[in-house]
């Protein structure tokens, strides 16, 4: 049997929705709150059922209008590279400073995106990244962590 | 009203802010030539960059990028075909005809009067309406904001297309449910934290824009990027020939920007509705206007068919600053970025913005002008070269919009859990 994005979408909707009503009703509300017309918990416990409701009917109903995608046109494998490259890029960021992660971030997303023009890829990766931080931190007064350029003693 | 247009006059007329509108329209324009990206990924990017500056000028400067976004869109659409917005999708329809015909210079200039036309007459409607409404807002009490935040919330199912009702009301429950996490308002309990620290303070209005316009935008682009319907869009940019409008053409376009001006301003008051409903409705109604000789020309390179679509969407963006302004209900998902600007500068758009910051309302009103006229005279002389940019790759095009977004999100918290 063939289920449509949409309804595929719809049903992790209503797992989501019967995951938060079953949260919401865990919600701990102080002793004096508890048969209070509207404590804490009553908001998401209305939200919890309206999801419930709004998902189940979206998977019951008929679908009028369905949308054909060609997965032959569809680039999986560049953005399966860009997003470990982005979840990296998260992970390391604070660790080794923005200015060397965001450089390396742009440098491999290029190569990764078919890009292999070296020295134009590293004129938009490491002096770019460096431009735009005078531009925030320099210029603009816009503060800018960064652990690694404070130790070498670039930045203040 | 005139003490509120001189404070807004000062501000706006201030250096800095001059030069912003001037940025915000050259960029807004780049940005929104590239297909797929339109003022709601411009504007997203330059969250980052208004941290540095007081409210009215970042207000100011995504103004001018949100002009010049919907301006810039147009280019890509006369030029390839491939409206960088779906506000400029009916502009496409005789645009693109008429720069085949080797008058894309023309068409362009066109686009141009028509853009800064409708700008700048939707501007001195909203002159008019906003203060209006704010008065009549004023009186707003604890039951009307209830019935105002039901209607900010069924309006958008106005965004939703035919037979997607039930697609965005789910929608409007995750946001709510996303928004219920973190601490209560009433009563400090924490909901929905899983003893997490970073979840406490509950989740950003801009980390949610920034992830679902332009991340999920940058990621659509790779996505699609082996489509060859797309790929044989990037024709190669020819000679854009004169962009001289004769006379015949000026009062063409004098007789169908008035009506498209007025169509595209009360659209765009609509919540939900905005440029693109604005730019078709202008362009089926000038049809239903012109005589049957001019309708025969419709899709084939009608002066009238391009300019329609072009006054409305313009005049739209100005439209959809009133709800914004005096109701704090986002028109469109554009000013739902800037609506998240205003939280991030800690500023309440709303019934009360007219009276405590009068300075922000006034000046991005009359900074409407200024950008008006700055887009008109920084790119008609440019358009050769700003259809270059055109040409930029994906391969650079990709990293760049993720690296402005995962920006915004740093300067705002410097937590990894943010970026994730």
């Amino acid at each position: 049997m063939r289920i449509s994005p949409t309804k595929f979408i719809s049903l992790l909707f209503f797992v989501l929705s019967v995951f938060y009503l079953y949260t919401a009703y865990n919600i701990q509300v102080f002793a004096f709150d508890e048969n209070a017309p509207f404590n804490a918990r009553t908001f998401p416990i209305y939200l919890g059922w309206a999801g419930i409701i709004l998902s189940s009917l979206k998977i019951i109903l008929p679908e009028k209008v369905t949308t054909e995608v060609n997965h032959k046109h569809l680039d999986y494998k560049s953005i399966i590279y860009l997003i470990i490259i982005s979840l990296i890029y998260a992970a390391v960021i604070l660790k080794i400073g923005y200015f060397i992660s965001t450089s390396l971030f742009l440098f491999v997303s290029y190569y990764f995106l078919g890009e292999r023009r070296w020295g134009l890829m590293f004129i938009l990766s490491f002096p770019f990244v460096a431009a735009f931080m005078y531009l925030l931190h320099g210029l603009l007064n816009i503060y800018l962590r960064d652990p690694f350029l404070k130790y070498i003693g670039v930045m203040g | 009203m005139i003490e509120g247009i001189l404070i807004g006059l000062s501000t706006a007329l201030s250096l800095t802010n001059i030069l912003m509108v001037m940025v915000g329209c050259f960029a807004g324009t780049i940005i929104g030539m590239l297909p797929g990206l339109g003022p709601m990924t411009a504007i997203a990017l330059m969250i980052p960059i208004t941290y540095g500056f007081d409210p009215s000028t970042g207000l100011i400067l995504m103004a001018g990028v949100y002009y010049g976004a919907v301006f810039g869109g147009s280019t890509s659409s006369i030029l390839l075909n491939a409206p960088g917005i779906p506000g400029t999708v009916a502009t496409a329809f005789d645009g693109y005809p008429m720069a085949q015909q080797g008058k894309a210079g023309k068409a362009l200039a066109i686009a141009a009067y028509s853009s800064f036309a409708g700008g700048t007459i939707s501007a001195i409607f909203l002159l008019v309406a906003a203060p209006s409404l704010s008065k009549v807002s004023l009186a707003f009490r604890s039951p009307d904001y209830f019935a105002l935040m039901i209607l900010g919330l069924t309006a958008i199912s106005a965004f939703s297309s035919k037979g997607q009702f039930l697609k965005a009301m789910m929608m409007v429950v995750l946001g709510l449910m996303l928004a219920t996490v973190g601490q209560d308002s009433l009563s400090d309990i924490t909901r929905f934290t899983f003893n997490n620290m970073n979840l406490t303070d509950g989740i950003s209005f801009v980390l949610i824009v920034m992830a679902t316009f332009a991340m999920s935008e940058a990621l659509t682009i790779i996505f699609r990027g082996k489509d060859p319907n797309r790929a044989a869009k990037q024709i190669s940019l020819t000679e854009l020939g004169s962009i001289k409008v004769n006379k015949e053409e000026t009062i063409k376009m004098a007789k169908t920007i008035p009506r498209s001006s007025i169509l595209g301003f009360l659209i765009g008051v609509l919540p939900g509705a905005g440029a693109t409903i604005a730019s078709f409705l202008a362009y089926g109604m000038e049809r239903n206007y012109v005589n049957e000789e001019e309708k025969q020309k419709f899709g084939k390179g009608s002066v009238h068919g391009l300019s329609a679509p072009e006054t409305a969407n313009n005049a739209a963006c100005s439209g959809s600053f009133v709800p914004l302004l005096t109701l704090g209900i986002p028109g469109s998902g554009t000013t739902a970025v800037m609506l998240g600007a205003l939280l991030g500068f800690g500023i309440q758009p709303g019934p009360r913005l007219y009276q405590t910051n009068p300075e922000i309302f006034w000046s991005v009103i009359m900074s409407m002008y200024i950008g008006m006229v700055v887009l008109l005279i920084l790119n008609l002389p440019l358009i050769p070269y700003i259809a270059r940019i055109l040409a930029v790759p994906r391969n650079y095009l990709i990293p760049l919009i993720l690296f402005f977004s995962v920006t915004g999100i740093y300067l705002m918290s410097f937590n990894n859990f943010d970026i994730f």
